[in-house]
């Protein structure tokens, strides 16, 4: 199910009054309900892969009670390498087998060796690659005895299927997210505005910016051999925005929702193209994902101790395992790699934590040098969003030759819609504005109270409106995100 | 709990006012009747009836459908594309169609969408009407909805440049089958250099058109027959899955790769074919119908 459909908003409300009116005496029942709207909520796009979802949640469930009892260490570990060889393996299935297969085949031929076999038609079970992250860190959180293993089996079928951050995330850890579900929850007003406002400003980046973007971005990419580099590098502009509109929307409806049932979630973005520094942006982009990597891969490699030699392989491992997360295309394996590039210097010069607090914080505009490095790595993101978006590194490479040629200084024209197109960049200057006056939140309407009730209530009507003249019922876009 | 349910119920009671007016605004600035024209001519023979949008204007040499089918009337039921399909559908309800008569449905491949299927936005290009509106949340209420959901105040601005605006009559008329494409028009088979196009495929739904197949059967008493248009070839990037879902749960007269025409039979359009591309088009059709006619005239 779409946070943007109309199967959505009938669903959403429906399941909000089951559990704050129907269910609400009773925690064990609540969280039952929980579990069956998850499951339907998954199960509205696909049912025969809640099996996944259940095998999954059972045999992590059970692999954590046996961690905790088992004292031998061989066994221990057996028991870990059984939960994360089953659920990677799943993961490596579905997500990874055909582009091994492919690149298979491709490395025999080289050889002059032709090997006949067709890819698997397998279907990606949507957000596999996130609740596959989650219960991992379950169980691995058990294994370092970091966490204690959950008897309550409905309690643990909620954590790993929690509706609103099942197929996008933000991902959860245990530590967090499952002890929510121990608690009674009890109604509080102000999270549920809270929560409200983040819905309303997730679905205002998903529906304004994404999907106006897409038009755009799609069109460009998919035509880039006829267009001038001014154009394509709008077609790159368009989509670093599609991007983020997407995801972070995504992100915000999930946070949002699962507010409006009582739970705090992590925050997933935090402004992000405000960033100074590639090493900034990666703490401000997918903040869930980028957390993990560096708690269950990079620092059981060593992390940032040892020599540099170490830190460096590190890193690279880090943002080329990220990329490859996101699929199964060299373009995101390229992506990781440039990214490491970019972050590489800061760390050689130990740079990398030079900008922890927002940008220009307790202040209206930034200063001409943050503006500057603002820029500086909006722009070396964008190169990269290149190869994430391009069909293949081919066809990435010969965008950005087009970009960089003589032709980037002529005038960028579309032929669908130039007016429309104007439209979009106005929403993303809004976007912009919105976020900048918002940066020191949560979230960018996260302000509370800050500005007068009737400016508030015109400020959220006007974005509610911007979300209702951009909406097509009959034709919601899927989230970027749910093919990773 | 009570403060924030008051609190959002007003919230979205002025959204659902807002659109409410866009609605009502949209709706009584279109006419009152939808005006209906067809090719060919109304005649008491049984009709063979081609359902489509322009390309029943360029693909289709009617004069040559009914010199072959001498007991039928080859009626071209037409609307421009961006009509959507309901409207087209109700262009057709107007020939009180009987039990003899053959409908053929010849529609881009664009209609079997379900954004196609009455696309207020298009309001400027098509012919919407108060009675089309009506008859559509009568018939389609789900649909109607999501029609009208699509209204966004651009539209609403832009009523005055509409066509439908004024309210005229009612009035069924039918236009001489049009004539060999005028040499100025098309000097032989001409083709236009034009460039490549931006086709979208947005709505597929496979329950929408079931949905549509079944409403079509269940309400008109007369043969229900498809037919794949005309396509270019190398103009479209056609998903496979879903023409082997068309060609499971509809009858086409024709395949798929009979309706592919090289780009020497195109004249400016990816569903507008030349003089050579038409006459090539309705002899296929003539071959199409003809088994069909004889098996029913047995019957």
């Amino acid at each position: 199910m779409l946070f943007n459909s109309v199967d959505f908003a009938i669903f959403l409300p429906i399941v909000f009054i089951l559990y704050w009116f129907i269910t609400n005496r009773n925690l064990g029942i609540q969280n039952a309900l929980i579990v069956i709207a998850s499951y339907f909520f998954y199960g509205w796009w696909d049912f025969r892969f809640l099996s996944l979802i259940l095998l999954s949640t059972l045999i992590d469930y059970f692999i954590g009670i046996a961690l905790s009892k088992e004292e031998d260490a061989k066994k221990r570990k057996l028991l870990l390498w059984t939960s994360i060889s089953i659920n990677l393996g799943f993961l490596l299935f579905f997500k990874y087998c055909n582009f091994f297969l492919d690149n298979f085949i491709a490395a025999f031929s080289l050889f002059g060796i032709g090997i006949k076999a067709n890819s698997l038609n397998i279907i990606l079970p949507v957000g596999i690659s996130f609740y596959t992250f989650q219960t991992l860190s379950y169980t691995i959180d058990i294994y370092k005895r970091k966490l204690q293993p959950t008897k309550d089996f409905i309690a643990f079928a909620a954590f790993v299927s929690f509706f609103p951050q099942l197929v996008a995330g933000p991902i959860e850890r245990a530590s967090n997210l499952l002890p929510q579900f121990y608690k009674k929850r009890v109604f509080d007003y102000s999270k549920a505005v809270d929560g409200s406002r983040q819905i309303l400003w997730g679905l205002f980046k998903k529906i304004v910016i994404a999907d106006n973007c897409a038009e755009y971005a799609n069109f460009i990419f998919n035509n880039s051999g006829d267009y001038s580099g001014s154009t394509l590098l709008l077609g790159a502009f368009f989509f670093t925005f599609q991007i983020y509109g997407d995801f972070s929307g995504y992100s915000d409806i999930a946070i949002g929702t699962a507010r409006l049932f009582g739970f705090d979630l992590k925050q997933n973005f935090a402004f992000p193209y405000f960033s100074r520094d590639i090493a900034e942006f990666w703490r401000r982009w997918h903040i869930s994902l980028s957390t993990w990597f560096r708690d269950y891969l990079y620092i059981p490699l060593g992390g940032s101790r040892g020599g540099m030699t170490r830190k460096v392989r590190n890193t690279f491992i880090i943002f080329i395992v990220s990329g490859f997360w996101h699929g199964a295309n060299w373009t995101f394996v390229v992506w990781g790699i440039l990214n490491a590039i970019y972050f590489l210097p800061l760390l050689l010069t130990n740079n990398n934590r030079s900008n922890i607090e927002i940008v220009a914080k307790g202040k209206y505009l930034p200063t001409i040098k943050e503006l500057f490095f603002m820029l500086t790595t909006f722009s070396l993101t964008l190169i990269t969003w290149i190869f994430f978006r391009a069909e293949n590194i081919g066809h990435a490479i010969q965008y950005l030759s087009e970009v960089f040629s003589p032709s980037l200084f002529s005038f960028p024209s579309i032929k669908e819609g130039i007016s429309s197109s104007i439209m979009t960049l106005g929403f993303i200057l809004m976007l912009i504005i919105i976020e900048w006056l918002g940066r020191e939140n949560k979230f960018a309407l996260g302000w509370g109270n800050k500005f007068p009730r009737v400016l508030n209530w015109i400020i959220l009507l006007v974005v509610a409106l911007c979300i209702l003249e951009n909406y097509d019922m009959a034709k919601s876009q899927e989230f970027i995100y749910f093919d990773f | 709990m009570k403060k924030f349910l008051k609190k959002i119920s007003f919230f979205f009671g002025i959204l659902l006012l807002y659109k409410m007016l866009l609605f009502v605004i949209f709706f009584f600035n279109l006419s009152d009747y939808s005006q209906h024209s067809y090719y060919g001519a109304e005649s008491v023979k049984p009709k063979i009836v081609l359902v489509g949008s322009s390309n029943l204007q360029y693909n289709i040499d009617y004069q040559l459908l009914n010199e072959h089918f001498i007991h039928y009337t080859t009626i071209g039921c037409h609307l421009s594309e961006p009509s959507g399909l309901f409207a087209l559908y109700s262009n057709l309800e107007k020939l009180a169609l009987g039990e003899q008569d053959i409908v053929i449905f010849c529609l881009p491949h664009s209609l079997y969408e379900t954004d196609k299927f009455l696309p207020l936005r298009n309001h400027k290009k098509a012919n919407f009407s108060k009675a089309l509106l009506a008859d559509c949340a009568k018939k389609f209420p789900i649909e109607f909805i999501n029609s009208v959901s699509a209204i966004k105040l651009l539209t609403v601005k832009s009523l005055d440049a509409a066509p439908s605006k004024k309210a005229r009559p009612p009035k069924i008329s039918y236009q001489k089958s049009p004539e060999i494409h005028s040499d100025s028009l098309y000097k032989s088979c001409w083709v236009n250099p034009e460039e490549k196009f931006f086709i979208k495929s947005t709505g597929f739904n496979a329950s929408y058109l079931n949905k549509i197949i079944d409403f079509l059967s269940n309400q008109l008493p007369s043969k229900i027959l498809f037919r794949y248009p005309s396509i270019r070839k190398d103009l479209f990037d056609i998903d496979t899955d879903r023409i082997s879902f068309l060609n499971k749960e509809v009858h086409f007269i024709n395949t798929f790769d009979r309706s592919i025409y090289p780009s020497e039979y195109w004249f400016n359009q990816w569903y507008h074919l030349n003089r050579c591309g038409r006459d090539l088009n309705s002899k296929k059709l003539i071959e199409e119908l003809e088994p069909i006619l004889s098996a029913l005239n047995k019957q």
